[in-house]
């Protein structure tokens, strides 16, 4: 068979397959294109789709529901913080060089030098405590934080929980809650109540930034009762008073019965005014509980009163009380307590001149504090005494005397102060610290260990109380 | 006066996109300009900063309208200046015609890309900034700029970190500052723009050699994809450098399909840009270079690598030279970082450490990615004939991933112990490939087997 015949036979064949090869790959290209374009890129195009849909409900949602939400609205609905943030821009001056924690654990945002950077420019800032602080002698304002996120320890939250020299506490707004109930003066031989609850009381003196939500007469199970429902930002002290008019007598007993939405935020007062026209206002324990009532009253006013006379030189004879109240005001022991705000530091700064006409513990506080920023400890002390002799329970008079007593050297006194401290408010690990420092000057080893111990159980993250053992279990 | 703000960068961006190309679509041209005229706006800011002039509204505004007055006489003179480059004849006509010749599929495409789009501009102006470092850095550094309006004043002030907050290129921030400026409240406008920018240049790029269903998908797919999507809504760095660094990829990729030499120095120029919006584009523009010469080599086109390299190489040393010798701030540019490699040399046969990274790149991105890299797997077995006609594409892909494995090899020599946690990072820095790896994908499966009616648009 001749080539040019075997190529006529094989022709038809050649063509079919030649046919079959395209139609195969035109199917291959068909079935690629649905697999491919059809099937996976359309999958995947619903699946973006859906993704992309979703993403954008969980903003509008937000967005139709707070169409004309302002800036800070919205800030705040992203930064669980930025509220407070606004609030320290607001109470400091554009000045401020301020103190916040470190950004590790509850912290870690609000630690966050550049992140606080951002809401508080052109305030500046500085890492506090432990560690060295930089600026340190700079310093205007200290953050207060009681810190974010959740924890099983809460001895782990507040933030600072070591001393801070406070002249004015800004903090976020907190509402307290008090039913009052029998305040006036009783006699103790006939147990009368010379005085009730009848009329409202009025604001004697205040140094405080409040709203008042209520201040009305509740009928409660049929007495008579008086409510007032503040608000503060800032609270010092706020006096709220009715005018009495009695001699003071060794059996005088002035008494409160209240019932407070939050402890240590409430205490008695009554004014005492002498032959000279000089003017006192005593003060009481503050409450204890919570939400429950309680007996409030100033023991032995009588021999406090003449005491205090006797103090400043003034004539005990003829001592009348004037003005009976409570102090709604009462700062709680330690700043963080209040959760979150700024404080402005005592630096010795100037200050207009306080009103002296009227003693009071929280003017001679103020006073010695600003007397030990300048370094006038004499000074300073005699108005922490002061301060402690019309209110016996003020805390931080107390430890800022242990302080003292402890720079001058005569650690029986400050040991007694640290301890009287703690007996006022034991839940407070930087006392217990300040006890063991003394200890431990005083080579009172196992008292100083025990303290410290106490301190560290109290807050775990004392800093100062683990290195203190550490180096006492070093030294054996 | 809100809005000129942002006509104003785009008309200065339309001029210099006719001094660069005269050969791309109005609507592109559009697109282009917006992002062309605020990369070169900030640039012209910074230029004045430069010379010790603060770039006020007023100085800025003489100094670009300035350079567009004397481009448009350039233009002029040298006879490319056409009244169809300004005013289109009937445009809306036009939009209607298109919009009524559309399918039922892509008339639903469009309609999602439309109604996407819009929520992103929505969620953009209402919400302010407010992720994390877009505060802390980019918005931040915007606000002390809007306030000194001379950066060597804003690093001088007194701020903690000053050296962190003035470390990356400042593109982003002079945009927010510019903005600040002409009284906006929220400078996030600029990204979703720069989303409808992407959006446009992408549909065209493609629609070289695709149909317009084909276009209108893989638009689609790119607009949702979750990295870039969600960062154009907020102000982070990663979705504006995506976006110079993958549309200068693609039109440098255009350039060696069309040998159009607009598309070269176009390239070189928004590659150069992504370089003032971060600082990670060098290692990705080298392996660029090696295949461009390679390419030009073959083709004997010499000059091109010099073109594409020259803008790049104008913009991408700025900002580090500025620190150095301006803010006073310690080199972070490359140079240190080959002294160190020199250093580090011995660490490169650590078999152990490549075993590490490699691990670290593919958990932490490829699996992240991992339909994304499944797809394109999948398709360049699927389409091994395409992929031929597109291999230097494929080519440039293969170089932005081994660049990436090799970028994260050498970072975590340098940060021994820290570059296991920077996953989140690396993630979002891949974000610059997936517009190409999209693009890519779009183009090799472009024939579908219908194709007797399928049409390309016309170049």
């Amino acid at each position: 068979m001749s080539k040019a015949t075997r190529q006529l036979i094989s022709y038809p064949g050649r063509c079919i397959r030649r046919q079959l090869s395209h139609s195969s790959s035109q199917l291959f290209v068909r079935i690629r294109f649905l697999g491919i374009i059809a099937g996976i890129m359309l999958w995947i195009a619903t699946g973006n789709v859906v993704k992309v849909t979703k993403y954008d409900l969980s903003f509008l949602h937000f967005m139709l529901s707070n169409f004309n939400a302002s800036y800070d609205q919205k800030m705040a609905s992203k930064w669980g913080f930025y509220n407070f943030l606004k609030f320290v821009k607001d109470h400091t001056p554009p000045t401020a060089l301020i103190v916040h924690p470190h950004p590790t654990g509850l912290w870690i945002n609000l630690g966050h030098e550049l992140l606080l950077q951002y809401f508080l420019y052109p305030r500046e800032l500085e890492q506090g405590p432990p560690g060295e602080v930089q600026r340190s002698g700079m310093i205007t304002h200290a953050l207060v934080a009681w810190g974010e996120g959740k924890t099983q320890d809460k001895r782990r939250y507040g933030w600072p929980k070591f001393p801070v020299n406070v002249r004015k506490f800004y903090h976020m707004p907190s509402k307290r809650i008090f039913f009052l109930h029998e305040l006036g003066v009783i006699l103790r031989d006939s147990g009368e109540l010379l005085t009730s609850s009848g009329r409202l009381l009025d604001n004697y003196m205040s140094s405080s930034e409040k709203e008042i939500d209520h201040h009305r007469i509740v009928e409660l199970d049929g007495r008579s009762l008086e409510h007032l429902e503040l608000t503060y930002t800032q609270n010092t002290y706020d006096y709220w008073t009715k005018k009495v008019n009695f001699s003071l007598v060794p059996e005088t007993l002035i008494q409160v019965k209240v019932k407070a939405s939050v402890k240590h935020s409430i205490n008695l007062i009554a004014v005492v005014e002498y032959d000279t026209a000089k003017i006192a206002i005593f003060a009481s324990l503050p409450n204890r509980k919570i939400g429950s009532w309680e007996s409030l009253s100033i023991s032995e006013l009588y021999s406090k009163a003449r005491e205090y006379a006797r103090l400043k030189g003034w004539d005990p004879k003829e001592m009348r009380i004037t003005k009976v109240g409570v102090n709604t005001g009462l700062p709680l022991p330690m700043p963080y307590l209040e959760k979150y705000g700024v404080i402005e530091l005592e630096m010795g700064q100037e200050r207009e001149s306080p009103d002296k006409s009227i003693d009071h513990s929280p003017l001679f506080f103020s006073q010695a504090d600003f007397y030990r920023v300048k370094g006038n400890l004499e000074e300073a002390r005699v108005n922490y005494e002061l301060a402690v002799k019309l209110y016996p329970a003020s805390i931080w008079a107390h430890y800022r005397l242990g302080d003292i007593y402890r720079e001058k050297k005569e650690p029986v006194k400050a040991i007694a102060q640290y301890k009287k401290t703690i007996e006022l408010q034991s839940g407070i690990s930087w006392f217990h610290f300040a006890l063991a420092e003394v200890y431990r000057e005083e080579n009172k080893i196992d008292l100083a260990k025990r303290y410290y111990t106490e301190a560290l159980e109290l807050d775990p993250a004392n800093y100062w109380a683990k290195l203190a053992l550490e180096a006492i279990s070093k030294k054996g | 006066m809100l809005i000129l703000g942002v006509i104003i960068p785009t008309v200065f961006g339309f001029v210099i996109s006719l001094l660069i190309t005269p050969e791309v679509r109005f609507s592109e041209r559009l697109a282009l300009s917006y992002a062309l005229g605020f990369g070169f706006l900030t640039l012209a800011m910074f230029s004045l900063n430069v010379v010790g002039i603060k770039f006020s509204l007023l100085n800025t505004t003489a100094l670009i309208c300035g350079i567009i007055i004397f481009s448009l006489v350039y233009l002029k003179l040298r006879g490319r200046l056409r009244s169809s480059f300004l005013f289109r004849e009937a445009p809306l006509q036009k939009l209607r015609q298109n919009l009524a010749s559309l399918s039922l599929f892509e008339k639903v495409i469009v309609g999602l890309l439309v109604f996407f789009i819009f929520c992103n501009i929505a969620i953009a102006l209402y919400w302010p900034v407010y992720w994390p470092d877009a505060l802390t850095t980019y918005d931040f550094r915007a606000k002390l700029l809007a306030q000194t309006k001379f950066i060597p004043d804003a690093a001088s002030l007194p701020i903690a970190f000053s050296w962190i907050v003035f470390e990356y290129p400042p593109m982003t921030s002079l945009v927010h500052a510019w903005l600040y400026l002409w009284g906006w409240v929220n400078p996030k406008v600029f990204y979703p723009l720069l989303l409808i920018s992407l959006t446009i240049v992408f549909y065209w790029s493609l629609r070289e050699w695709s149909p317009r269903y084909h276009c209108f998908l893989f638009t689609l797919l790119l607009v949702t994809t979750g990295y870039i999507y969600t960062h154009a809504a907020c102000a982070y760095t990663n979705f504006p450098f995506a976006f110079y660094f993958g549309v200068g990829t693609i039109y440098f990729y255009r350039w060696i399909v069309t040998h159009k030499k607009g598309f070269l120095v176009l390239g070189g120029t928004l590659l150069g840009l992504g370089s003032w919006v971060r600082g990670e584009s060098e290692v990705f523009f080298l392996g660029y270079l090696v295949i461009l010469i390679f390419f030009s080599i073959r083709r004997r086109r010499f000059l091109a690598p010099l073109l594409f390299a020259l803008p790049y190489f104008l913009i991408q040393p700025l900002w580090s030279a500025y620190r150095v010798h301006f803010l006073n701030f310690p080199s972070v540019n490359v140079l240190p970082g080959i002294s160190g490699l020199v250093t580090l040399s011995g660490q490169f046969l650590n078999f152990a450490r490549w075993r590490e990274v490699t691990g670290f790149v593919w958990e932490n991105v490829i699996v992240y990615f991992r339909l994304l890299f499944f797809l394109l797997v999948l398709t360049t077995v699927l389409y091994a004939g395409e992929v031929r006609k597109h291999y230097f594409l494929l080519l440039i892909l293969i170089s932005d991933i081994i660049l990436f494995i090799v970028g994260s090899f050498v970072y975590s020599l340098f940060f021994p112990g820290k570059w296991e946690y920077v996953g989140g990072s690396s993630r979002r820095l891949f974000v610059i490939c997936l517009p190409i790896i999209w693009y890519f994908i779009a183009s090799i499966t472009t024939k579908h087997g219908f194709s007797k009616t399928q049409r390309v648009a016309k170049s």
